[in-house]
Formats: C-alpha cells, sequence, structure tokens
C-alpha cells in the first residue's frame, strides 16, 4: 500500500487504470478474485479474516448496481425492500432522457415537474440521477388518518395535485407505411371514401387532412382514424359481367386505441428503407394523478391512492403545513424500512439547512442520532415528530405524526390504463369464446379457481351460465345407435347418420363450442367420442 | 341563546404579506371554519381559459396553460365587484366577470429568452400577475422575482390570449389567496388533546406561557380551548386583512342561508301538518 501512494504521483482517472491501481474487474474474473471490502482489512490485524486479498474494493457502496445505488441509506433496510426498490426504479416516471420531446418512442411516460432528490446518494452523481430525476420532494406524513390509507394505499393532496404535483405525459407513436406488391397491389396513404372503398370503419374519417395523415394539434379520441390508408384490390376475373365493380380498394387505416384520448403532438412523414412513404404520428395525453395510481418511496413502499383530500382537509401542523401524500404506519414495522424514516428525518434537516444531505450507505460520519440533534437545533422535535391538527375539526390529534420530505415516486400503472368491463362483445373465432384481454374489448376469465368456489357452493345452474351460455353455447345433432355428430339439414328437418343408416334416431343436444371443437379435433386425429345419449 | 359568545380579535402583526392575531372566546369548531374558509372559500381571480395562438416553445400547449393559471393576480380591488361567470348574463366573457389578458413574446437574439408573468398584459390595470404590482419602484438591472413561465431560444414564439375568472380553491386551488394558515390552540397542552409520551423531548410553541424548565401544562380535565391563534399568509392576490374580512363575509354568508332555508323548511313543515 504505501509502495503505491509513493509511486502513483499523477492522479487522474486515466492514470490510475494505465499504472494498475484501478482494475475494471468483469463478472468471469469476479469469480476468482479476493476482494477487500476497505483499506482497513488489508492491514495488519491480530484476528485476519483473510491474508490472500488480490483487490480492495473503492467504496463499499460500489457493491450496488445503477438501480440500488438510488435508494439511501439501503443499509438500514431489510435486504428484499432493496431488491424490490431496484426492479420498482425502472417504473418510476421522470426524465428518461432528455431529447424525449423530439423522439418518437411507442410508449413514454414523465413528469412535468420532476425534482432532484433533497437526500441523495453520492453514486447518483455520476450516474446522472439528479439531472435525470424520476419523482418529487413530498411532504410525507405516517398517519392514520379518517382510514382511506389502508392497506398499502396513500392518501394525496388534491390541493397539491392541481398545482402540479405529480403530473405526467404521455406519449404514444403509431406508424405505418405505403407499400407496393406486384402491379396491382398497392398501399397508398389517403383520406378513404365510402363510395370506393371497401371495409371502412364506424369511425371519424374527417380529422384526417387530403394527403390521408392527420395533422398537429387535433384532439383525438378512441377509434379515430390517425393514418388513412386504402389497399386496392386486385381486378377480379370472374365477376360478372357488366357490372362494374363499386369497391376498387380496400381500407387498411391505423386507428387510435380505442381506451385511450389526446391530442396529436407531432407528425413525421419520411421515407424508408425501400424507399416507401414512412410516416409516424405521436399522441400526447397529461395525466392528473387520481384514485387507483400507484406511488412509491424509494423502499419498495408501494401503495395506490385511496382518496385525494383538499388542502384544508388534510391535517396540519401549527405552522400551517399539510402533507402531499399520507401514508399508513402500518406499511413500516413488518417491511422494517428505516432507510425510509431516516430519509425523510435527513429530508427535513436538509429542507432547513438548505442544503442536499447525504444518503450514502455504510457511510459512519451521518447516523441517526447526529441528523436528530441537527433537527433539534433547527426547533423541531429530534425525531421528527410534530403535532397534527384535523383539518376537519381543528383538534390536535392524539398521537404525534412523523413528518417531512421523503422523495416519492409516480409508477406506470394507472388505472384509466387498466379499468374494463363488458357485457357482450367479440368472440375469438377458433373457439366462439370471449377474448381476452381489455384492449380487445375481451371478458373477464371465469377461471378454475373461481369454478371450484362454485361448485364448493353448489351453485350448479349459475356455473352452467357462467361457462355455458354466457360462453360459448353450441348445439349439435348425434345419432342415438353410434353417439357420433349426424348430418342435420334444418331447412328442410331432415337428419341422418350415413353410418348407421339411421334417419329416424337422432337427438339434438347443446354443448359448448369449444366442446365441439375438442371432439372434431378428437376425430380428425382417429379417435371417436362418442356421446351416448339415454333415455 | 343568542349572542352568547363575545369573541375576542387581538392582531398582533399585520405586513404586506402576514396577518397574525389571536381569537377568544369561541368554539374551536368557529375558529377551524375561519381558517377552512380562508384556504378554500375566499373568492380570487385567476387565469381560467386560455387559447394558445402560436407555440413552439419546448413545452406543450396543457403545460403553459396549466402554469399562466397558477399565477397569482391582485384581486384585492375586484373580485366584490365581479360576477362568476356562471352567473353573469353574458354569452361567454365580459368585462362584467372577466379580465383579459394576452401574451406575444418572440425570441429573436442568441441569448435565451425567459418568458415571465411580466410579458402578461392585462385588460384592467388593477388585475395584474403580483410580482408586476411594484413595477415602476423597482430598477431596471434589479433580479426581478418575476414567475418564468417558459425559456425561449431562438425562433422561438409564444402567443397567448387569456381570461381571469373569479373563483375559490374549492374548484381549484389556482384561486387560494394563503400560502399557508398557521394555526394553534393551547399551546402549552393542558387540555391533553395530543398525549406526549416526554413532554421533555418537544419544543415549546412559540406562544408558551411556561417557565424555562416546565415542559408541560398541568391537566385542566374540565377545560376547552378558547384562544386561538392565527397566521395566515397571502399569496399575493388578496391583502391579508381582505383574506380574513372576505373569509368573514363567506362564513356569515353560510349562515344566514342555512337560517333563511331553516325558516323555510319550518315554514313548510306547519303547512304540512
Ligand atoms: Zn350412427
Ligand atoms: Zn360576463
Amino acid at each position: 500500500m504505501k509502495s503505491l501512494y509513493g509511486s502513483v504521483l499523477c492522479h487522474s482517472w486515466q492514470d490510475l487504470v494505465a499504472s494498475g491501481v484501478v482494475e475494471y474487474i468483469d463478472p468471469l474474473e469476479e469469480e476468482s478474485i479476493m476482494l477487500a471490502m476497505t483499506p482497513d482489512d488489508l492491514s495488519d490485524k491480530d484476528v485476519q479474516y483473510c491474508s490472500t486479498y488480490t483487490h480492495c474494493e473503492i467504496h463499499p457502496a460500489m457493491i450496488l448496481g445503477v438501480c440500488a445505488s438510488i435508494i439511501p441509506f439501503p443499509d438500514h433496510n431489510q435486504s428484499p425492500r432493496n431488491t424490490y426498490q431496484s426492479a420498482m426504479g425502472k417504473q418510476a416516471m421522470g426524465v428518461y432522457i432528455t431529447n424525449f420531446h423530439v423522439r418518437m418512442d411507442t410508449l413514454a411516460h414523465g413528469l412535468l415537474y420532476p425534482q432532484k432528490p433533497l437526500v441523495t446518494t453520492r453514486s447518483m452523481e455520476y450516474l446522472r440521477f439528479r439531472e435525470l430525476p424520476a419523482g418529487i420532494n413530498s411532504i410525507v406524513a405516517i398517519a392514520s388518518y379518517t382510514g382511506y390509507n389502508q392497506e398499502d394505499s396513500v392518501i394525496i393532496n388534491a390541493s397539491a395535485i392541481e398545482r402540479g404535483f405529480f403530473r405526467s405525459f404521455f406519449f404514444r407513436s403509431y406508424k405505418d407505411s405505403e407499400s407496393k406488391k406486384g402491379l396491382d397491389q398497392e398501399e397508398i396513404f389517403e383520406k378513404p371514401t365510402r363510395e370506393n372503398v371497401q371495409g371502412m370503419r364506424q369511425a371519424v374519417y374527417d380529422k384526417l387532412d387530403e394527403d390521408g395523415i392527420i395533422s398537429p394539434g387535433i384532439r383525438v379520441s378512441g377509434d379515430d382514424v390517425l393514418i388513412g390508408k386504402t389497399l386496392t384490390l386486385p381486378a377480379n376475373e370472374d365477376e360478372l359481367e357488366g357490372t362494374t365493380k363499386r369497391f376498387t380498394k380496400r381500407d387498411a387505416s391505423v386507428f387510435m386505441r380505442r381506451s385511450e384520448t389526446g391530442i396529436i403532438d407531432q407528425v413525421m412523414i419520411t421515407l424508408n428503407q425501400e424507399g416507401y412513404k414512412f410516416c409516424k404520428i405521436r399522441v400526447r395525453t397529461v395525466k392528473t394523478p387520481q384514485i387507483g395510481d400507484k406511488f412509491a418511496s424509494r423502499h419498495g413502499q408501494k401503495g395506490t391512492c385511496g382518496i385525494t383530500y383538499r388542502q384544508e382537509d388534510m391535517p396540519f401542523t401549527c405552522e400551517g403545513i399539510t402533507p402531499d401524500i399520507i401514508i399508513n404506519p402500518h406499511a413500516v414495522p413488518s417491511r422494517m424500512t428505516i432507510g425510509h424514516l431516516i430519509e425523510c428525518l435527513q429530508g427535513k434537516v436538509a429542507a432547513n439547512k438548505g442544503e442536499i444531505g447525504d444518503a450514502t450507505p455504510f457511510n459512519d460520519a451521518v447516523n441517526v442520532q447526529k441528523v436528530s440533534n441537527l433537527l433539534h437545533q433547527y426547533g423541531y422535535h429530534q425525531r421528527g415528530n410534530e403535532v397534527l391538527f384535523n383539518g376537519f375539526t381543528g383538534r390536535k390529534l392524539n398521537a404525534q405524526i412523523f413528518l417531512g420530505p421523503t422523495y416519492y415516486q409516480r409508477l406506470k400503472h394507472m388505472v384509466d390504463d387498466k379499468i374494463h368491463s363488458r357485457a357482450r362483445g367479440p368472440l375469438q373465432i377458433l373457439n366462439r369464446q370471449p377474448m381476452e384481454g381489455r384492449a380487445r374489448d375481451g371478458g373477464l376469465r371465469f377461471g378454475e379457481m373461481e369454478r371450484d368456489c362454485q361448485i364448493a357452493h353448489g351453485a350448479a345452474q349459475f356455473l352452467r351460465e357462467r361457462l355455458f351460455e354466457a360462453s360459448d353455447p353450441y348445439r349439435v345433432h348425434v345419432c342415438n345407435f353410434c353417439g357420433l355428430i349426424a348430418i342435420a339439414n334444418l331447412r328442410n328437418q331432415t337428419f341422418e347418420c350415413r353410418g348407421c343408416k339411421n334417419k329416424t334416431q337422432i337427438s339434438q343436444i347443446r354443448i359448448p363450442y369449444a366442446c365441439k371443437l375438442l371432439f372434431q379435433e378428437l376425430m380428425s386425429m382417429s379417435i371417436a367420442p362418442r356421446m351416448m345419449v339415454m333415455g | 341563546m343568542p349572542y352568547a359568545n363575545q369573541p375576542t380579535v387581538q392582531i398582533t402583526q399585520l405586513s404586506e404579506e402576514n396577518i397574525k392575531f389571536v381569537l377568544e372566546d369561541t368554539d374551536l369548531s368557529v375558529a377551524n371554519a375561519i381558517r377552512r374558509v380562508c384556504i378554500a372559500e375566499v373568492p380570487t381571480v385567476a387565469i381560467d381559459w386560455v387559447q394558445i395562438e402560436s407555440n413552439s416553445t419546448v413545452l406543450f400547449d396543457e403545460f403553459i396553460a396549466h402554469r399562466i393559471g397558477l399565477i397569482p393576480l391582485t384581486s384585492d380591488e375586484v373580485v366584490d365587484r365581479m360576477q362568476y361567470s356562471r352567473d353573469c348574463t353574458c354569452e361567454e366573457f365580459c368585462p362584467e366577470c372577466s379580465v383579459e389578458f394576452t401574451m406575444d413574446v418572440k425570441c429573436t437574439e442568441d441569448q435565451t429568452k425567459h418568458v415571465t408573468s411580466a410579458d402578461l398584459i392585462s385588460s384592467n390595470p388593477k388585475v395584474l400577475p403580483v410580482t408586476s404590482k411594484n413595477k415602476e419602484e423597482t430598477s431596471e438591472y434589479e433580479d426581478t422575482d418575476d414567475i418564468l413561465i417558459v425559456k425561449l431560444r431562438k425562433g422561438q414564439e409564444l402567443k397567448v390570449r387569456a381570461f381571469a375568472r373569479k373563483g375559490f380553491a374549492k374548484e381549484h386551488a389556482k384561486w387560494n389567496p394563503t400560502c399557508g394558515v398557521a394555526f394553534e390552540y393551547d399551546p402549552d397542552n393542558s387540555l391533553r388533546h395530543t398525549l406526549y409520551p416526554k413532554p421533555e423531548e418537544w419544543p415549546k410553541s412559540e406562544y408558551s406561557e411556561l417557565e424555562e424548565d416546565v415542559h408541560e401544562a398541568p391537566f385542566d380535565g374540565l377545560g376547552q380551548p378558547n384562544k386561538y391563534f392565527f397566521n395566515a399568509e397571502s399569496c399575493g392576490s388578496l391583502k391579508p386583512e381582505n383574506i380574513m374580512f372576505s373569509a368573514l363575509a363567506v362564513l356569515k354568508k353560510k349562515l344566514s342561508d342555512l337560517q333563511t332555508q331553516l325558516s323555510h323548511e319550518i315554514q313548510q313543515d306547519v303547512l304540512a301538518v
């Protein structure tokens, strides 16, 4: 060690790397090196853990990766919570790149008012998290108030939302291109007309410009046309002679997602690699926080908004401070996210001091007692508690409340993107059961476990309704002798089983279409499923 | 029991931004009602309708509209004489119920240009962004505290027409005339509405009447809150004293409305029987 200090005179990073003082380790090398956490471990001690060290960590915090380096005081959290936050930080809205407003990303969420965190780790500086933040320093109270923050939900200040708290934008880009397949198959951007275009949807085509592409600034909602495109139909030869075809083209337009609305933000028209006209359209929406939207601190403490209260209904301190967010006290003990509490305490000191607070892990210079003492000097209760008054009545709350600034993230899971209901709707072609998924206006699955419940309750008729009548009812005719599906001509009311030479002994039965499909598939594999009709 | 309480008010401080007073001999519910009304129901004027004629800035239209709406406008002299837009006889906007603002900024130099609240041109000299109120006094070279709306680079432009309307904060927080209303009672906790596990840990209130080495007043089991310490800070749209006058007027109107409604109901009940 000593010789290293002496020999290396130039101290630029490159010099250090070049002279081998600092070495980059790849994952394979990691397997075979002996790493000391601190230089202290290298010095001679009475009881040594190891004497064959090959390397020494620059700082213990460097054991953490990009995602975990954003967590303040991770060394005070239960380890799974740091793991959760490492996954959740990726869903947080913020500034994901500085040129987001010119990019045509298929999907992008961003905050209108992102803030750099009040409590930071030293790694954040190198990760540029302060330049590309993903959250807001919120005044958070850990309190039980009215009961609308139970089971990991949070109460949010509605007045704060109106002032722009966690407002976000959402960009979605749609794209399409012209093309030419063969001589008569052409795909062109144009405004389709009902006179000669086949298969036009019940949608507003009027918002399109003459070139078939919508222009910026137009408000659009579900099923509106964004890019008008037609496909020339091949000239059919077996068309009736003399009659001129009404339709010469088929509609191939791009439509807005049904459940979304917005304003056309940007339109890009260019040529693609093959030289065809190519177009991208970006739709923009502003999303204000509402009941059901998801928020999280940096300690794996996620929750959805349970209610929003206006400023006057929120609890307040004797200084008139109202929290932006109220989380439930039950969220803390079992999860043991002490880092969350220390962040809040450090944040309170930092806000009073007017400086950024340090929360680098494995740093003995910062500890709770020191932070508490500082807070006490600013005239607050040393542990960050405050007397709060009930906003509705003005009466003091019986318990004192832990309150202070905590960095919160808005996660990109929002109710309005998930809300869904259906009564009748599209069916799958193959098995005639309801479609799956919100995007296709699908039904909600009545799954095996739900089925088990109904069986346990003995609700047989209800089961029949859900699984059959409301799903894929179908009828077939079977031969009473062989039990196989018979030929039925319903127009003449004639029935026949060719195999049994039977034209009279036929029964009509009702089975799910999927069941009929299965039987036919089995038959195609030389298995005869027989439905023997009794009585 | 009419006029059972005879509340007294003692104003301890009155400045451009603050009003600090002590309210005595009234119920907690009354004192809290005043606090709540100050925050939520005192009418002010704020921009509520924005037409963007040209916007080539980096911020999109809704973003700018929202920012403009939040700028506090001086409302002292006009709100009380102004009509709510919904009650006005006019079709859309008229001087009775609205104030028109225009803004037309273009950056022609290489330097970035700041679009601020000072660029909002009002049709009514009494209704101005708060930061433009004392424009003549401040020198040109001094740093202004004009509210930044957006920054422009060369060639970018923002042209806006907007109308300010009367409203109150229950509808939208932009009409809130206060920044915060500090409210306190029983500073030495003699009523034990809150229970301190360790009273000695707690910093004393600025209104405390205790000795140096005493941390909590003795328990007064029969006491009622009686003395309330207020400190209302204005955001600039109304003078602090006007916030209080307006709040009391709103509260008074609520009570008289309740009284007339009640007497109507009693009369109807008598007729029904
Ligand atoms: Zn048969
Ligand atoms: Zn009018």
